[in-house]
Protein backbone atom coordinates (compact mmCIF):
# COMPACT_ATOMS: atom_id res chain seq x y z
CA UNK A 1 0.00 0.00 0.00
CA UNK A 2 1.77 2.95 -1.33
CA UNK A 3 2.24 5.40 1.97
CA UNK A 4 3.62 9.12 -0.30
CA UNK A 5 3.20 9.89 -4.03
CA UNK A 6 5.72 12.63 -4.96
CA UNK A 7 6.96 14.47 -8.19
CA UNK A 8 10.29 13.80 -9.22
CA UNK A 9 10.37 16.05 -12.00
CA UNK A 10 8.68 17.15 -15.07
CA UNK A 11 9.05 18.44 -18.46
CA UNK A 12 6.54 20.58 -20.67
CA UNK A 13 7.61 20.35 -24.54
CA UNK A 14 8.25 23.89 -25.85
CA UNK A 15 8.00 25.20 -28.90
CA UNK A 16 9.68 23.62 -31.82
CA UNK A 17 8.98 20.06 -29.88
CA UNK A 18 10.99 17.15 -28.71
CA UNK A 19 11.75 13.87 -30.35
CA UNK A 20 13.11 12.30 -26.77
CA UNK A 21 12.86 13.20 -23.09
CA UNK A 22 15.46 11.67 -20.42
CA UNK A 23 14.78 11.92 -16.75
CA UNK A 24 18.26 11.35 -15.58
CA UNK A 25 20.00 10.55 -11.73
CA UNK A 26 16.82 9.19 -10.90
CA UNK A 27 17.20 8.99 -6.52
CA UNK A 28 16.83 5.14 -5.50
CA UNK A 29 14.90 6.64 -2.67
CA UNK A 30 11.35 5.24 -3.63
CA UNK A 31 9.63 1.52 -4.19
CA UNK A 32 8.17 2.30 -7.59
CA UNK A 33 7.94 4.97 -9.97
CA UNK A 34 4.80 6.43 -12.25
CA UNK A 35 4.89 8.22 -15.62
CA UNK A 36 2.39 10.09 -16.22
CA UNK A 37 2.37 11.29 -19.87
CA UNK A 38 0.31 13.47 -22.40
CA UNK A 39 1.54 13.68 -25.79
CA UNK A 40 0.62 15.19 -29.26
CA UNK A 41 1.89 13.55 -32.45
CA UNK A 42 1.90 11.45 -35.08
CA UNK A 43 0.31 8.01 -34.03
CA UNK A 44 2.86 5.79 -32.62
CA UNK A 45 3.98 3.63 -30.28
CA UNK A 46 5.91 5.18 -26.78
CA UNK A 47 8.72 4.09 -26.30
CA UNK A 48 10.87 3.27 -23.06
CA UNK A 49 14.42 2.60 -22.78
CA UNK A 50 16.33 2.26 -19.14
CA UNK A 51 19.87 2.84 -18.99
CA UNK A 52 20.25 3.36 -21.86
CA UNK A 53 19.73 -0.64 -22.03
CA UNK A 54 18.94 -1.12 -25.77
CA UNK A 55 19.91 -4.58 -27.42
CA UNK A 56 17.16 -7.00 -26.99
CA UNK A 57 16.34 -6.54 -23.02
CA UNK A 58 12.75 -6.12 -23.71
CA UNK A 59 9.82 -8.55 -24.08
CA UNK A 60 5.65 -7.64 -23.34
CA UNK A 61 1.97 -8.41 -23.98
CA UNK A 62 -0.43 -6.25 -25.02
CA UNK A 63 -3.56 -5.93 -25.92
CA UNK A 64 -5.13 -3.16 -28.41
CA UNK A 65 -8.81 -2.40 -29.16
CA UNK A 66 -10.16 0.27 -31.25
CA UNK A 67 -13.81 0.56 -30.60
CA UNK A 68 -14.71 -2.20 -33.17
CA UNK A 69 -12.03 -5.10 -32.38
CA UNK A 70 -9.48 -6.39 -29.60
CA UNK A 71 -6.26 -7.87 -30.96
CA UNK A 72 -3.56 -8.95 -28.78
CA UNK A 73 0.31 -9.30 -29.43
CA UNK A 74 3.52 -10.78 -27.74
CA UNK A 75 6.75 -9.25 -28.44
CA UNK A 76 9.98 -10.55 -27.28
CA UNK A 77 13.64 -9.34 -27.69
CA UNK A 78 12.60 -5.69 -28.33
CA UNK A 79 14.89 -2.96 -28.31
CA UNK A 80 12.61 -0.87 -26.34
CA UNK A 81 9.38 -1.11 -24.00
CA UNK A 82 6.88 -0.64 -26.38
CA UNK A 83 4.68 0.95 -23.26
CA UNK A 84 1.73 2.19 -25.16
CA UNK A 85 0.25 4.92 -27.45
CA UNK A 86 0.57 8.10 -28.05
CA UNK A 87 -2.19 10.79 -29.27
CA UNK A 88 -2.20 11.65 -32.54
CA UNK A 89 -2.14 15.35 -33.88
CA UNK A 90 -4.99 15.42 -35.68
CA UNK A 91 -7.25 17.60 -33.61
CA UNK A 92 -6.00 20.80 -32.18
CA UNK A 93 -5.91 20.77 -28.39
CA UNK A 94 -6.59 17.56 -28.15
CA UNK A 95 -3.70 14.79 -26.37
CA UNK A 96 -3.44 11.39 -25.83
CA UNK A 97 -2.78 10.22 -22.21
CA UNK A 98 -0.80 7.40 -20.76
CA UNK A 99 -0.37 5.94 -17.69
CA UNK A 100 3.46 4.02 -16.61
CA UNK A 101 3.77 2.14 -13.27
CA UNK A 102 7.36 0.60 -13.23
CA UNK A 103 7.20 -1.58 -10.16
CA UNK A 104 10.66 -1.86 -7.39
CA UNK A 105 12.65 -0.25 -9.77
CA UNK A 106 15.77 -0.19 -7.84
CA UNK A 107 15.86 -3.68 -7.32
CA UNK A 108 19.26 -5.30 -8.70
CA UNK A 109 18.35 -9.02 -8.06
CA UNK A 110 15.46 -9.45 -10.48
CA UNK A 111 14.09 -8.34 -13.91
CA UNK A 112 11.50 -5.02 -13.71
CA UNK A 113 8.37 -5.04 -14.72
CA UNK A 114 6.39 -2.20 -16.24
CA UNK A 115 2.77 -2.04 -16.77
CA UNK A 116 1.17 0.82 -19.12
CA UNK A 117 -2.26 1.87 -19.98
CA UNK A 118 -2.95 4.88 -22.68
CA UNK A 119 -5.22 6.58 -24.95
CA UNK A 120 -4.80 8.15 -28.49
CA UNK A 121 -7.62 10.28 -27.57
CA UNK A 122 -7.96 12.63 -30.94
CA UNK A 123 -11.76 13.79 -30.64
CA UNK A 124 -12.78 11.21 -34.05
CA UNK A 125 -13.97 8.55 -34.67
CA UNK A 126 -10.66 6.29 -34.52
CA UNK A 127 -9.44 6.07 -31.31
CA UNK A 128 -7.08 3.05 -29.63
CA UNK A 129 -6.23 2.17 -26.20
CA UNK A 130 -3.68 -0.19 -25.27
CA UNK A 131 -2.98 -2.21 -22.03
CA UNK A 132 1.03 -3.60 -22.14
CA UNK A 133 3.26 -5.22 -19.67
CA UNK A 134 6.36 -5.16 -20.49
CA UNK A 135 9.65 -7.23 -18.82
CA UNK A 136 13.11 -5.11 -18.29
CA UNK A 137 15.33 -8.70 -18.33
CA UNK A 138 18.19 -7.06 -16.98
CA UNK A 139 18.49 -8.11 -13.47
CA UNK A 140 21.58 -6.73 -11.82
CA UNK A 141 20.63 -2.71 -12.40
CA UNK A 142 18.51 -0.38 -10.13
CA UNK A 143 16.57 1.92 -13.03
CA UNK A 144 18.73 5.05 -12.87
CA UNK A 145 17.14 6.86 -16.41
CA UNK A 146 14.39 6.62 -18.57
CA UNK A 147 14.30 7.66 -21.95
CA UNK A 148 10.75 8.25 -23.52
CA UNK A 149 10.34 8.59 -27.53
CA UNK A 150 8.14 7.66 -30.13
CA UNK A 151 8.48 4.83 -32.47
CA UNK A 152 8.38 7.08 -35.64
CA UNK A 153 10.07 10.24 -37.27
CA UNK A 154 9.31 13.99 -35.69
CA UNK A 155 8.79 15.40 -32.95
CA UNK A 156 6.57 15.34 -29.94
CA UNK A 157 4.24 19.08 -30.18
CA UNK A 158 4.43 21.62 -27.61
CA UNK A 159 2.71 21.23 -24.70
CA UNK A 160 3.05 17.29 -24.73
CA UNK A 161 3.98 16.95 -20.77
CA UNK A 162 6.06 14.34 -18.72
CA UNK A 163 5.84 13.51 -15.43
CA UNK A 164 7.93 11.27 -13.15
CA UNK A 165 6.53 10.42 -9.38
CA UNK A 166 8.08 7.85 -6.68
CA UNK A 167 5.86 6.09 -4.65
CA UNK A 168 6.54 5.11 -1.42
CA UNK A 169 5.23 1.62 0.28
CA UNK A 170 6.95 2.35 3.55
CA UNK B 1 12.91 22.57 -44.05
CA UNK B 2 13.27 20.20 -42.23
CA UNK B 3 12.12 19.26 -38.27
CA UNK B 4 14.97 19.86 -36.21
CA UNK B 5 15.47 16.81 -33.69
CA UNK B 6 16.07 17.23 -30.32
CA UNK B 7 15.81 15.79 -26.88
CA UNK B 8 15.82 17.19 -23.73
CA UNK B 9 17.69 15.52 -20.36
CA UNK B 10 15.99 16.20 -16.65
CA UNK B 11 18.52 15.76 -14.26
CA UNK B 12 16.10 14.33 -11.65
CA UNK B 13 19.37 15.70 -8.79
CA UNK B 14 19.37 18.69 -9.77
CA UNK B 15 16.38 19.98 -11.61
CA UNK B 16 18.66 21.09 -14.45
CA UNK B 17 17.11 20.53 -18.17
CA UNK B 18 19.24 20.56 -21.11
CA UNK B 19 17.49 20.64 -24.85
CA UNK B 20 20.36 18.83 -27.03
CA UNK B 21 20.37 17.87 -30.65
CA UNK B 22 20.13 14.28 -31.70
CA UNK B 23 23.32 12.16 -31.90
CA UNK B 24 23.34 10.20 -35.36
CA UNK B 25 23.46 7.61 -32.91
CA UNK B 26 20.13 8.19 -31.84
CA UNK B 27 18.76 9.04 -35.31
CA UNK B 28 19.45 5.26 -36.44
CA UNK B 29 17.95 4.52 -33.86
CA UNK B 30 14.81 5.95 -34.08
CA UNK B 31 14.46 4.71 -37.55
CA UNK B 32 15.24 1.16 -36.20
CA UNK B 33 12.24 2.05 -33.98
CA UNK B 34 9.84 3.23 -37.07
CA UNK B 35 10.51 0.49 -39.47
CA UNK B 36 9.79 -2.00 -36.44
CA UNK B 37 6.77 -0.30 -35.91
CA UNK B 38 5.84 -0.34 -39.42
CA UNK B 39 6.14 -3.97 -39.55
CA UNK B 40 4.08 -4.47 -36.20
CA UNK B 41 1.31 -2.34 -37.74
CA UNK B 42 1.36 -4.48 -40.88
CA UNK B 43 1.42 -7.65 -38.88
CA UNK B 44 -1.61 -6.83 -36.85
CA UNK B 45 -3.48 -5.54 -39.63
CA UNK B 46 -2.97 -8.58 -41.48
CA UNK B 47 -3.96 -10.96 -38.51
CA UNK B 48 -7.09 -9.14 -37.92
CA UNK B 49 -8.24 -9.57 -41.83
CA UNK B 50 -7.43 -12.42 -41.45
CA UNK B 51 -9.57 -13.74 -38.29
CA UNK B 52 -12.59 -11.66 -40.10
CA UNK B 53 -12.27 -13.82 -43.26
CA UNK B 54 -12.06 -16.79 -41.27
CA UNK B 55 -15.13 -15.58 -39.07
CA UNK B 56 -17.13 -14.54 -42.59
CA UNK B 57 -16.07 -17.91 -44.15
CA UNK B 58 -17.96 -19.67 -41.20
CA UNK B 59 -20.75 -17.49 -40.94
CA UNK B 60 -21.83 -18.88 -44.41
CA UNK B 61 -21.22 -22.16 -43.61
CA UNK B 62 -23.18 -22.48 -40.75
CA UNK B 63 -26.31 -20.67 -42.80
CA UNK B 64 -25.77 -23.20 -46.16
CA UNK B 65 -25.43 -26.39 -43.71
CA UNK B 66 -22.30 -27.19 -44.69
CA UNK B 67 -19.44 -28.12 -42.63
CA UNK B 68 -16.47 -25.81 -41.46
CA UNK B 69 -13.02 -26.68 -41.38
CA UNK B 70 -10.88 -26.32 -37.98
CA UNK B 71 -9.39 -22.98 -38.57
CA UNK B 72 -13.17 -21.85 -38.85
CA UNK B 73 -14.67 -23.91 -36.05
CA UNK B 74 -12.00 -22.37 -33.88
CA UNK B 75 -13.32 -18.50 -34.25
CA UNK B 76 -17.02 -19.29 -33.15
CA UNK B 77 -16.10 -22.02 -30.44
CA UNK B 78 -13.72 -21.09 -27.23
Amino acid sequence: MATAFERIASHTVSSGGSSLVTFSSIPSTYTDLMLKISTKTSFDWLLLEFNDSAGTNYKQQNFRGDGTSVSAQNQINQSAAYATITGQNVTTSVFGNAEIYIYQYKQTSFKKLVGAEGISEANQTAAYQYLTSTEWQVTNEAINKIDISKSNAGNFDEYSTFYLYGISNA
Amino acid sequence: MSEVLTKVVVDCSTGETQVLPLTPEEISQREADAAAFAIEQAERQAQAEALAALKASAKAKLVAGEPLTAEEADTIVI
